[in-house]
């Protein structure tokens, strides 16, 4: 790139696609040079995937008519219908409760974590806060 | 100035003390919601440690461990049990990132132009993530019948949808001057994807699609309670039939799997990460 105002490309004999391609050969070899590694682990995982599909049985078969049945499940749930306000009292609440446990659970959980915090930290995080704050005792 | 000082802290501690106490009374509502009482919680506690002892009891009486070989009579049966669970998850992963690779796209602002699509494809893949995958694994073994395919099915589309939005996260977040490049160069939509975009994203796609499968290798050890193959059909069964020491054989062998997936999950991510950091 010594000379910016000529373009290459124009003075070149070559055919500019030849001339990009001896500039810059690392970009036009072929891409399987590099990535071999790469190439064998997406074998492998394809490899790894027709065997799960072999050995779990997912045959198109049985994901077709599947799907028929899904088809006729999901009909039958629209539209959500509770059937009464008593039913819809009843679900209700048990969302509600769902909260309940969501948040008993959540805060009890953070309070025995909060001291495992610390004793998880590693030695050489608790040196850095003894360095600023003195000596941490534990 | 101080008086707007002592005024600003008494608004904080004020604010402080009555987030407390909205805490406080809903912390008692939700245990009046779940009928918590700290007299049953006592009494039972007693029954639970008794159960933590038995299962690590043989059935003459003597602890597991003097007995490995008995402890783990059925370690043949199990193991297989376990290398099907692992190959649910990984079949639900692979299924679940690819549909998330696909949708990512459609889901980032950056790249994708129309805001109806980037809508509509943010909802569908909110739908697949906020349904729990033992609600799509009950729906579909009635579907598709007992087994691993409902299995599979479910933990795809939860995948699809915790991944599909990881991954546009990603993508929203790349530098846009590489694809302005492509554009520039006449580049089409699939152009910008693969030499722009593809370059930034793939090693951290390939770390979140990595933590997924632990997690989904942990999700695909309890989809056997509602029949969608796996280890947790026979979790379920010796729980269920009292064979203590199967228990905890089975509960040792499912953690020891999961520690095994995530420590060697983690240092293969570690260096996903690395990568990306060099690039």
């Amino acid at each position: 790139m010594s000379d910016l105002t000529v373009n290459p490309l124009a003075t070149s004999d070559l055919a500019p696609r030849e001339l990009l391609r001896r500039r810059y050969a690392s970009h036009f070899k072929p891409f399987y040079q590099d990535n071999l590694m790469a190439i064998f682990i997406g074998l492998l995982a394809v490899a790894v995937f027709v065997f799960g599909i072999y050995k779990l049985e997912m045959t198109f078969a049985r994901l077709w008519g599947g799907l028929g049945e899904l088809g006729k499940i999901v009909v039958l749930m629209l539209p959500p219908n509770p059937e009464s306000w008593a039913m819809t009292k009843v679900y209700l609440y048990a969302v509600l409760e769902t909260l309940a446990i969501a948040l008993l659970g959540t805060l009890s959980a953070a309070l025995a974590a909060f001291p495992l915090g610390f004793f998880g930290c590693s030695q050489h995080h608790l040196q850095q806060v003894d360095s600023i704050y003195g000596e941490t005792q534990f | 100035m101080e008086m707007a000082y002592a005024q600003a802290v008494a608004l904080k501690r004020r604010q402080l003390w009555l987030g407390l106490l909205l805490l406080a009374v809903l912390v008692l509502l939700s245990g009046h919601v779940a009928e918590i009482s700290f007299s049953k919680l006592y009494q039972q506690i007693g029954g639970f440690s008794s159960y933590i002892d038995r299962i690590f009891h043989l059935e003459n009486g003597r602890p597991v461990i003097s007995d490995p070989a008995e402890w783990f009579w059925g370690w043949k049966k199990w193991l297989a049990l376990m290398g099907e669970t692992l190959l649910m998850a990984y079949l639900g992963t692979l299924l679940g990132a690819t549909a998330a690779f696909v949708l990512c796209f459609l889901a980032s602002q950056n790249l994708t132009k129309s805001k109806g699509v980037v809508f509509f494809t943010r909802r569908l893949l909110e739908f697949c993530r906020t349904v729990p995958e033992l609600v799509f694994a009950l729906i579909f073994v009635v579907a598709f019948s007992l087994g691993p395919l409902p299995g599979i099915l479910a933990l795809a589309i939860h995948t699809a949808g915790a991944l599909g939005k990881l991954f546009a996260e990603v993508v929203e977040n790349i530098d846009m001057k590489p694809v302005d490049g492509v554009v520039a160069t006449g580049g089409n939509w699939f152009h910008k994807i693969r030499f722009a975009v593809l370059p930034q994203v793939a090693s951290n796609f390939a770390s979140y699609a990595l933590l997924r499968f632990e997690i989904n290798v942990r999700g695909a050890s309890v989809l056997g309670f509602v029949g969608a193959g796996g280890i947790g059909q026979t979790l379920l069964e010796v729980i269920r039939k009292f064979y203590y020491a199967d228990v905890s054989a089975l509960l040792v062998m499912i953690i020891a799997t999961v520690m095994i997936i995530d420590a060697v999950t983690e240092r293969i991510r570690h260096k996903l990460i690395g990568l990306e950091a060099k690039s």
